[in-house]
């Protein structure tokens, strides 16, 4: 019973954690993809939620923004942004500030240029920079969670090395040890 | 105690850092006083895009732009603002900004509008200055507030104004390329009646030109008016731009 219990434990174990890196791992990486993909579906009417098509007021058809131009949008966002967020300076902020790096590195909002803007659609235009502010973000986290894992890695090394070698040259350590070794 | 008050400072410091190097041209574009036509065509790896229009800088550092192709729009940047209208569906996006978002700008042209130098952080350093042929070469290292390098700007400048502005990146790389063309004289400063604007992404790989091409320049008229400055009527629907 106890042994079953434990098999039982260990499997819904391993399912929740896959379950949940299946379900964190993509909007860690497209935020905004994950955002199109799961968030609800647009209400006929009403107001306008960022990152979803344009909604008609009531009364009035409703029209999806054409794929092409949202694809675009998306596609020319996730470019930019690529483009334009400095991945290096966020990697060395998440080693010098840790998780205050992480956490501003998610909260900093990077702006789009105004210029990508002129002459768009409203619907290209509400795509474009909630992708795009979405995009550099998650570019900037991934960055800072690379350079606090790396800080981290170092730091653990680091004391690793220096217990081993406080251990080592302890003399009790070497005594302790000879006496083992020689003791029948 | 200093551990966190360092960190915290760090932590403000790093919110404010632009995360590309751009002219901060916001404030140095503040006494620009000008008023054109413009077109402009976007070439990048979708293809060609061609937008035109009419621009004003207005004194105080504001800009609008009345857009007439592909459709009509209109865009007023300010410091603290951002308005873009659709007459046609009386729609409009409004973003509010807050420190330490820098302002929107329209880079290319702001980049050819003001003295290169003028655009550094405070701690940028003069690398090299020489001349030949007439023209002045300057190499700057870019500095931020911080004291962090974030690369090297590069200007060629003659009589009349900058030429061209490379900003390359700590490893060389470069970032933004912007070509200017013929100047005119408005007031007492010359714009380039074309200006190319290269875009690379990180490695180096172009991703996209800007051509802008002016027309028409003349000194803004505040008699006539700015054209495209997003005036919002009383029915317009008005809906929150995240920035």
């Amino acid at each position: 019973m106890t042994i079953g219990t434990g098999r039982w434990l260990r499997s819904t174990l391993v399912v929740a954690v896959v379950s949940a890196a299946m379900i964190v791992l993509p909007a860690l990486e497209r935020p905004a993809m994950a955002q199109q993909g799961w968030g609800p579906a647009p209400a006929p009417g009403g107001a306008y939620a960022p990152g979803q098509p344009y909604a008609q007021p009531y009364g009035q058809p409703y029209y999806a923004p054409p794929p092409v131009d949202a694809a675009r949008a998306t596609t020319e966002a996730m470019n930019d942004a690529r483009a334009d967020t400095n991945g290096t300076l966020w990697f060395f902020a998440g080693c010098l500030l840790g998780v205050i790096g992480i956490i501003i590195a998610y909260v900093a909002e990077p702006t789009p240029p105004p210029a990508r803007l002129m002459g768009k659609s409203p619907e290209y235009l509400a795509i474009y920079t909630t992708t795009y502010k979405s995009e550099a973000r998650s570019i900037q986290g991934r960055a800072a969670i690379w350079g606090t894992a790396t800080a981290v890695a170092v730091f653990v090394v680091i004391y690793i090395v220096v217990i081993v070698a406080i251990v080592k040259s302890d003399p009790a350590y070497s005594s302790g040890t000879t006496a083992l070794i020689t003791s029948p | 105690m200093l551990a966190v008050a360092a960190a915290a400072a760090l932590a403000a410091t790093l919110a404010a850092t632009p995360t590309r190097i751009d002219p901060p041209a916001g404030a140095a574009t503040g006494s620009v006083s000008l008023a054109a036509d413009f077109v402009l065509k976007t070439v990048d790896a979708a293809g060609t895009e061609t937008v035109s229009g009419a621009l004003s800088f207005l004194p105080g550092g504001e800009i609008c732009v009345a857009v007439k192709s592909p459709r009509l729009q209109e865009m007023h940047l300010s410091p603290r603002e951002l308005v873009i209208y659709y007459p046609d569906r009386d729609l409009a996006f409004v973003a509010h900004l807050a420190p330490p978002q820098p302002p929107p700008m329209l880079d290319a042209l702001a980049a050819g509008l003001v003295d290169p130098a003028s655009t550094l952080p405070a701690g940028s350093k003069l690398l090299e200055r020489k001349r030949a042929n007439g023209e002045l070469l300057t190499r700057w290292r870019v500095v931020d507030g911080s004291g962090k390098e974030l690369g090297e700007l590069r200007a060629v400048e003659n009589r009349l104004g900058a030429r061209s502005i490379e900003l390359v990146d700590g490893k060389g790389q470069p970032q933004r390329q912007f070509t200017f063309g013929e100047r005119v004289r408005v007031g007492i400063r010359t714009v380039p009646r074309t200006v190319v604007a290269d875009y690379y992404a990180p490695g180096g790989a172009r991703q996209r030109e800007e051509q802008w091409t002016l027309d028409r320049i003349a000194r803004f008229d505040p008699q006539k008016g700015p054209v495209g400055c997003a005036k919002l009527g009383a029915q317009t629907k008005i809906q929150p731009l995240q920035w």
